[in-house]
């Protein structure tokens, strides 16, 4: 099929009538999660999933996907107006957002951190309709060694790239791995870890973790702590939004790179939003002639990390979609709503399903224009939502999170179960344990250990079958080669400190 | 120095804690047959698992130690008391009361148990809040979304 032909068949699925209303919820839903702190994507994305089975695939994926990007536009808003992050992905844009702020220019700065927003998303969209094809059909030569390669270097490198300890990073992924091998082994039947308990046989569901350790434990760590909030109450006015002309060119370069490390980000496995605005506010600073004017108000440190989690947030679907690998914690909640769908991810879902595929693209480019539309003119709106108090949100968060866990299969080991890992991973994140790793394990843990099983039977137990074959031997190669280098980065960096 | 040692207390905290769980995830995954290289049984995946557990608690500890003297961040605070009695109170009292009487006065009981961690809403307003999110659910998942779920029963 000719390129037109795809867009327009994404098109026609994308306007249809349910599809356009559930993107349009989906996106409404993420800007607001966004805006408010406290509450992020993924606690929403893994409360709201149980719903999602009720509404056909291409429909659920969208409006989820739209929750991912929608939150990233509405990020900023805390960002700027109170210096609190409304999502991971915006910390970075306190640091110079509210500063800008705080000198009276909070409409320039929240017109550049919508703007950035939308070329990073629509990058991310170019590159995910132009990467996606090619990498499939290159996937679809992969054997099952290239699979647990890949596998393993999204792991480590969710582990290893990230502002967090390594080894506690690499104990959440292993823990996440050792969680998914709960319940019935589908090779031998056997009962693995189920502690004699009928209820654990279908394994921990994805849904009753996450919304555990993401929905209850944000809930544990913040109730009693956000009290009221003062939103800057001043009325924003559209005139007053506008840049400079100069700072309008001093914006470009920085959202193309910052777009660009967005989509590196975004496309490797296990890194995501949140890491990408990190390293693309680094870079500006770096590459500044002036780097003494971040952190107090300089417009390349609102752009270039807010065009970055943008960018990232759509390329975290190339890998996803082309070969069933997840971009970072938050699709791989997503992979895992396709999986109950009965759709195998991987690079044969674009031969099969290249309606949702396109479709999902297409919803792409609709979300991100609504989103634009959604953010500024009614920007008055997004500032009042900030004054919800916490101790009116968090009750119905629960409520929410208690009828998600309950209407899976109607069961009340599944509330109990979520509680405890509420409970547990409020203590894990007081020990400094990220628990997005563990997320990723839980997901690719089945798939690791077929793929492994399947490599050895077909190499007749020759465990050097994962570095013989030149694809797989490639990936474990790059995979060493991230670990060797983050280690040496983090002991140059420890010499340096006791010098 | 106080704070050197009690950082370092959490480090070993946080590695005792994984190396506990591989510690126990070896001993559980040897009661499952191991199989040979060639068609590996049901233990044998688990078993490496474990073991690499294992050696992240110890990278954690060596991590610590070389991390000594540095400035960190500080994780997050605990919650307090009160707050983790009345959230786990909210979320079982809607386990409990949902088979028994459904939906409406589970969401009810969770709301208003939960929210009195925070303390700072009124008893006329908490009541307010537990019977609006109440309907909202009901509206929402019952009536537009046709969740099989029992509004009330008894």
């Amino acid at each position: 099929m000719s390129f037109f032909e795809n867009i327009s068949l994404g098109l026609s699925v994308a306007l249809s009538f349910s599809t356009l209303g559930y993107c349009i919820i989906g996106v409404t839903v993420g800007m607001f999660i966004g805006v408010l702190p406290g509450l992020g994507p993924l606690a929403t994305v893994g409360m709201l999933l149980p719903l999602t089975f009720y509404v056909p695939q291409t429909d659920a994926i969208v409006m989820l996907a739209g929750i991912y990007y929608g939150s990233m536009y509405g990020g900023s808003t805390a960002a700027i107006l109170l210096n609190l992050p409304g999502t991971a992905g915006a910390a970075v844009t306190c640091l110079d957002g509210n500063p800008l702020a705080k000198s009276g220019r909070a409409g320039v700065a929240l017109f550049t951190a919508t703007l950035s927003s939308f070329f990073g998303g629509m990058f991310g969209l170019v590159i995910v309709a132009s990467f996606t094809p090619i990498l499939a059909r290159i996937a679809l030569s992969f054997g099952s060694q290239e699979y647990a390669a890949l596998i393993v270097l999204g792991l480590l490198s969710a582990a290893m790239v990230g502002n967090a300890s390594k080894g506690r990073s690499l104990a959440m992924a292993l823990v996440g791995l050792l969680i998914s091998m709960v319940g019935i082994d589908p090779n031998s039947g056997a009962n693995r870890m189920t502690f004699g308990m009928l209820s654990l046989a279908d394994g921990l569901n994805l849904v009753v973790v996450t919304t555990g350790l993401f929905g209850i434990a944000e809930v544990l760590s913040n109730a009693g702590r956000i009290g009221s909030r003062d939103a800057l109450s001043a009325r924003i006015r559209f005139r007053d939004m506008l840049p400079t002309a100069k700072e309008a060119r001093t914006a470009i370069a920085p959202a193309l790179r910052g777009s660009s490390i967005g989509a590196v980000l975004g496309i490797l496995p296990g890194t995501g939003a949140a890491l990408s605005t990190f390293v693309a506010y680094a870079v500006e600073k770096r590459v500044s002639r002036t780097p003494e004017r971040f952190g107090q108000g300089a417009i390349e440190g609102v752009v270039a990390p807010e065009s970055a989690n943008n960018s990232a947030a759509q390329t975290a679907f190339v890998p996803t979609l082309s070969l069933g690998i997840p971009g970072d914690a938050i699709v791989a909640i997503m992979l895992g709503a396709l999986i109950i769908h009965g759709i195998v991810p991987g690079p044969q879902l674009l031969r099969d399903h290249p309606d949702l595929f396109w479709g999902l693209v297409a919803s792409f480019l609709i979300g991100n224009v609504i989103l634009l539309f959604l953010n500024l003119p009614l920007i008055s709106i997004w500032v009042r939502i900030l004054r919800i108090p916490y101790s009116v949100l968090y009750p119905a968060i629960l409520a929410f999170i208690c009828v998600g866990v309950y209407s899976i299969r109607n069961s009340v080991f599944d509330v109990v179960a979520a509680t405890m890992f509420g409970v547990v991973g409020h203590f894990m994140r007081r020990l400094g344990f990220p628990p997005a790793p563990l997320l990723l394990g839980l997901v690719l843990g089945p798939f690791l250990e077929q793929n492994f099983r399947r490599s050895l039977m077909l190499s007749r137990g020759d465990i050097m079958t994962f570095v013989e074959r030149p694809i797989s031997g490639g990936i474990v190669a790059v995979t060493i080669l991230i670990v060797v280098y983050m280690f040496w980065s983090d002991f140059r960096r420890s010499r340096r400190s006791k010098l | 120095m106080f704070s050197l040692a009690r950082s370092l207390g959490q480090d070993s905290v946080a590695a005792l804690a994984v190396i506990a769980l591989g510690a126990y995830g070896v001993v559980e995954s040897l009661g499952y047959p191991l199989g040979g290289l060639r068609n590996i049984g049901p233990g044998a995946f688990p078993l490496i698992v474990s073991i690499l557990l294992v050696l992240s608690g110890a990278l954690i500890l060596a991590e610590g130690v070389a991390a000594l003297g540095r400035e960190r961040e500080a994780p997050p605070d605990l919650a307090s008391f009160r707050v983790m009695i009345f959230i786990v109170a909210g979320l079982l009292a809607f386990a409990f009361l949902m088979p028994r009487f459904g939906l409406a006065p589970a969401i009810a009981a969770c709301v208003a148990l939960s929210a009195l961690a925070d303390g700072s809403l009124k008893p006329w307003q908490v009541a307010v809040l537990a019977a609006a999110i109440a309907c909202f659910c009901a509206v929402v998942f019952v009536l537009l979304l046709n969740l099989p779920l029992d509004l009330v029963t008894w």
